[in-house]
């Protein structure tokens, strides 16, 4: 990811329009990332997203640095997935799989964040052994931005996926991604920000003769 | 309209129902969650005595509850939100007189003799540099935070290493210049 091409295009990727899915061309992106299972609301994902907020915190000065006032605070993202289409389509949320990601942007060098590992270990004990530097390459997606309580987002998704996409003729291809723009402990819940987006591709009907 | 009619406290509490109606347990919880204790005077059962006070003021309205044992929960009244708007730009931009006890320390420097001052400067300076260890920490721990958060941070943070500069230079300087002993 060329990071003056993705800060031009913060706004395309994080501020879909609401009320309307839009398809998105998403460019590779570097994370960081912590692995989980069980429900997403869990104790296990809390504490990962405080390391991964750790370790931001201590980049941070070195990646400000280089974009001076151009800095963002990245926010907190989520892919989610289950073994069986089944349990992910019913929502059984202890059947989930999960990832907490951030956005670490490509100057954080691997031996920035090795570092930045070791100092948060130092004073939280051993990181979650997932944890980890990952390029993500959605590419095709459709997205819209929800804006209120996170138990409407079950509704959305319905919508996403059994009428826009097959009325599209497009089928999830890849991991169902939530961005959370907002801190729920400081935000009235129909304020909640949450961008909501499933990578696709185009369902090639029957091969043709 | 710019004047001061809300304390510090209320201005506090006045902030935390603003960001969604709350219950007084769960400010009590939330100021302490948020550390707010480290820089406001807010004691565990002034928060319900605040409550009242913005009620009384029409700032915040408390949601009748439904059963008899449900909690209050108070939420923003139109005019609470006037008044928070108001008292929070008040607040940015006008400069507060807040007197260090250095000035008191300084102003009396002669009274000491050369070792007496040296030594209570230099205590200064180590207390200074425990404080932003004590508040780097602070910082860590609190995170995530938003960006205006962690902004306060750094703003508290500039304040303790301006402060920690002055004391070196100017235990430098008292230390090297000729001292009167009499």
């Amino acid at each position: 990811m060329d990071v003056e091409g993705f800060h031009k295009r913060l706004r395309e990727l994080y501020s879909p329009p609401e009320n309307q899915f839009t398809l998105i061309d998403v460019p590779e992106i570097r994370f960081a990332v912590i692995d989980g299972k069980g429900n997403p609301q869990s104790d296990d994902s809390a504490d990962a997203v405080k390391w991964l907020y750790y370790l931001v915190h201590l980049l941070k000065p070195l990646v400000q640095e280089r974009m001076g006032k151009r800095f963002v605070y990245p926010p907190l993202e989520f892919l989610h997935w289950a073994d069986s289409e089944e349990d992910f389509v019913s929502g059984r949320k202890d059947k989930w799989r999960w990832r907490a990601m951030i956005v670490f942007i490509d100057w954080i060098t691997q031996e920035a964040f090795t570092d930045a590992v070791a100092e948060v270990e130092k004073k939280r004990g051993p990181a979650p052994k997932t944890l980890r530097l990952e390029n993500l390459h959605e590419r095709k997606s459709v997205q819209i931005m929800h804006v209120g309580d996170y138990t409407e987002i079950g509704s959305i998704c319905e919508k996403l996926y059994k009428e826009y996409l097959p009325e599209n003729n497009l089928k999830p291809n890849g991991y169902y991604h939530e961005i959370f723009l907002n801190d729920p402990d400081r935000t009235a819940s129909k304020n909640r920000k949450t961008v909501i987006r499933q990578p696709v591709e185009l369902i090639v009907s029957g091969s043709s003769d | 309209m710019v004047r001061k009619d809300l304390t510090d406290n209320e201005l506090l509490v006045l902030g935390l129902v603003a960001e969604m109606p709350r219950h007084g347990y769960e400010l009590e919880q939330l100021i302490d969650r948020r550390g707010m204790r480290e820089w406001t005077q807010i004691g565990f059962s002034s928060i319900y005595f605040v409550l009242g006070k913005l009620e009384a003021k029409g700032f915040v309205k408390a949601e009748t509850p439904k059963t008899a044992k449900a909690k209050k929960c108070y939420k923003l009244t139109r005019t609470g939100k006037k008044a928070l708007v108001n008292q929070t730009m008040f607040a940015l931009k006008n400069l507060r007189p807040s007197s260090s006890s250095l000035l008191m320390g300084m102003i009396h420097w002669p009274a000491l003799s050369r070792d007496q001052a040296l030594e209570s400067l230099q205590a200064r300076g180590e207390a200074v540099s425990k404080e932003l260890s004590r508040f780097k920490d602070i910082h860590f721990e609190q995170q995530p935070m938003p960006d205006y958060i962690d902004t306060m941070f750094e703003y508290s943070l500039a304040q303790l290493k301006a402060e920690a500069k002055w004391i070196a230079k100017t235990l430098a300087y008292m230390q090297t210049k000729p001292w009167d002993t009499r």
